[in-house]
């Protein structure tokens, strides 16, 4: 009598799990299918080997270039930062993850009005498209940052000095 | 090889912090997906679309949701991607069929997440170093990111319940060190649990600190950008490929006459608007049409690109242009450029808009004649539509 107490439960009644599962995997596929269908019907052969060459660089340029180089990153910098408080080393961290961030979405930017305008080989007249001077907003943008996160540093180990101080004035008698 | 796996592994690194970086993530692209899905629909509508003309600003709040959605998603998918980063190098690649199944979707979802977002970016400053069309490969790809995505919660649901909320990881951690658990999972949970709940800023950095991180690093890239869209933010706009109030009378350009080749014809002083329903077709000149009834009306041009910018048109109202043609009320029209072929060549006008108060063929521009750049000797403006049918340098309007 206990053998069905073992069995997996496909017959037995199914969860909201199950069926929240059964939905999402069935219009999830479906959403594929018609995607798959709507590259076949609507662009041409020539361009999906365009698009192809696309997915794989990305994917070789994520996996095998950024990731690996924002881990030995991150280990150089769990090596520079050693001996620093927990929240200097949190303000080191974050502010270069801040920078790269930006530096990420304004790369972009820099290199296609260097490539557009106003002299490239696919320039076009319309100068209401990439007016900003991205490059030194960028190099602004990583001056003010660095000069901050140096103050909040500096202040984080001058608050503590304090603390300490004060608390060694307090135990005297 | 898991050793490789393990010199990626990290104390950050964990099912939590990567069920945390997706809820975000899939947020920022199911609104994206909602928001382009509109796009799309108000330019290839199907047969059942319901056309809001108001709010006039409804478009460019849509189209800017969507662009900042996409930009907001840049951090987010590195972050979601690294988190699970040991997951790629993990020994044996492959297990079975259907982990060898699971794997591949997983390197499309990758993959087509990566591109959709890399192409909506240089998207938005006209950028197409590559040898597809943009818009078609824009389109399917998101329904293979939003595809794949639905997919993929479906495979990771009952892990994602798990690491839910610390509470549940906590109780779920409990039970798999009672021996219950998937085998495998038991000392990574365990391990990775006490070392986010009990570090909250220990060496490198805790879950939380590198969400906070993370956080501000998204609304700084949002907050430098977002203000091509949102004229609230435009004073922080340091890094959006284009400004607000600037162009040709304040406004910016998508499609100059230079790029269209139309400034000769548009400039000719032999230039009509021919006017046509049925058999009966009027021509008038631009002195003609100016003339006629004139209203003015504050209306945003919102391109789908991103960018939007409110301006004040005047000019003859569509709704009396199609009368003076015995033109029925529920007409559809159909809007001839000058500029000839591609997307910009015509657009049909579906009637919510023909009949609109606010649909003008405008031929002043924040009280100026139109600039050769915005459409002279005349275009079209309708509340809530993209940018792309807001035809410029018209030359015939008629009912299809």
């Amino acid at each position: 009598m206990r053998l069905p107490v073992m069995l997996p439960p496909a017959t037995a009644e199914r969860g909201t799990m199950w069926w929240v599962r059964a939905a999402l995997g069935a219009s999830g596929t479906a959403a594929l299918g018609y995607a798959v269908f709507g590259f076949l019907v609507h662009v041409p052969l020539v361009q999906l080997l365009g698009l192809a060459a696309w997915l794989a660089a990305a994917l070789v340029v994520h996996d095998g270039v950024l990731v690996p180089l924002t881990t030995l990153a991150g280990g150089g910098l769990s090596r520079l930062t050693y001996g620093l408080r927990p929240l200097q080393q949190w303000i080191v961290r974050a502010s270069l993850l801040i920078g790269a961030l930006m530096t990420l979405v304004a790369a972009p930017l820099i290199r296609a009005q260097q490539v557009l305008q106003p002299d490239g080989p696919e320039s076009g007249p319309n100068d209401t498209v990439l007016q900003g001077g991205y490059a030194q907003a960028l190099g602004i943008f990583w001056l003010v940052l660095v000069v901050a996160a140096a103050v909040a540093v500096a202040a984080v180990a001058a608050v503590g000095l304090y603390a300490r101080r004060s608390s060694v004035r307090k135990t005297r008698p | 090889m898991d050793s490789v796996s393990e010199r990626f592994a990290s104390p950050l690194r964990s099912k939590r912090l990567t069920v945390v970086l997706g809820r975000w993530l899939a947020l920022a692209f199911t609104v994206c997906f909602a928001t382009g899905l509109f796009s799309h629909l108000l330019q290839d509508p199907p047969g059942w679309m319901l056309f809001l003309t108001r709010p006039e600003w409804l478009y460019g709040a849509t189209q800017g949701i969507h662009v900042t959605t996409g930009i907001a998603s840049i951090p987010l998918l590195a972050a979601k991607l690294w988190s699970v980063f040991p997951e790629l190098l993990r020994w044996p690649p492959l297990k079975s069929v259907v982990h060898g199944l699971e794997r591949a979707s997983i390197a499309l979802f990758v993959a087509a997440s990566l591109v959709e977002v890399a192409i909506g970016l240089l998207n938005t400053f006209q950028w197409y170093p590559w040898t597809f069309g943009f818009k078609d490969v824009h389109y399917w790809l998101a329904w293979v990111v939003i595809g794949s995505l639905a997919l993929h919660i479906a495979v990771k649901l009952p892990l994602i319940a798990a690491h839910w909320s610390r509470r549940q990881e906590a109780a779920t951690a409990g039970t798999a060190n009672a021996g219950t658990a998937a085998p495998g999972e038991t000392a990574v949970d365990g391990a990775t649990v006490s070392a986010a709940v009990q570090s909250p800023l220990g060496r490198g950095w805790s879950r939380r600190g590198f969400l906070a991180a993370l956080a501000a690093g998204t609304g700084v890239v949002v907050l430098t950008m977002a203000g091509q869209s949102f004229n609230w933010l435009a004073g922080l706009n340091l890094f959006a490929p284009r400004r607000m109030d600037t162009g040709p009378q304040g406004v910016p350009v998508n499609r100059t006459a230079a790029q269209a080749g139309v400034a000769q014809a548009a400039m000719d002083p032999d230039w009509v608007l021919t006017v046509a329903s049925g058999a009966v077709q009027k021509t008038f000149t631009l002195a003609q049409l100016a003339a006629l009834p004139q209203f003015s009306y504050g209306l945003p041009i919102a391109c789908v690109e991103g960018w939007s910018q409110g301006a004040q048109w005047r000019g003859v109202r569509i709704r009396d242009l199609m009368a003076t043609v015995g033109a029925p009320a529920d007409a559809e029209l159909q809007i001839s450029s000058l500029e000839k072929g591609g997307v910009y060549g015509r657009s049909f006008m579906p009637a919510a808009y023909s009949q609109d108060d606010q649909t003008l063929l405008a031929l002043e521009l924040n009280g100026a004649p139109l600039d050769l750049d915005h459409g002279f000797p005349a275009r079209i403006i309708a509340p809530g539509r993209p940018g792309v049918l807001q035809t410029k340098w018209v030359h015939k309007v008629e009912v299809i």
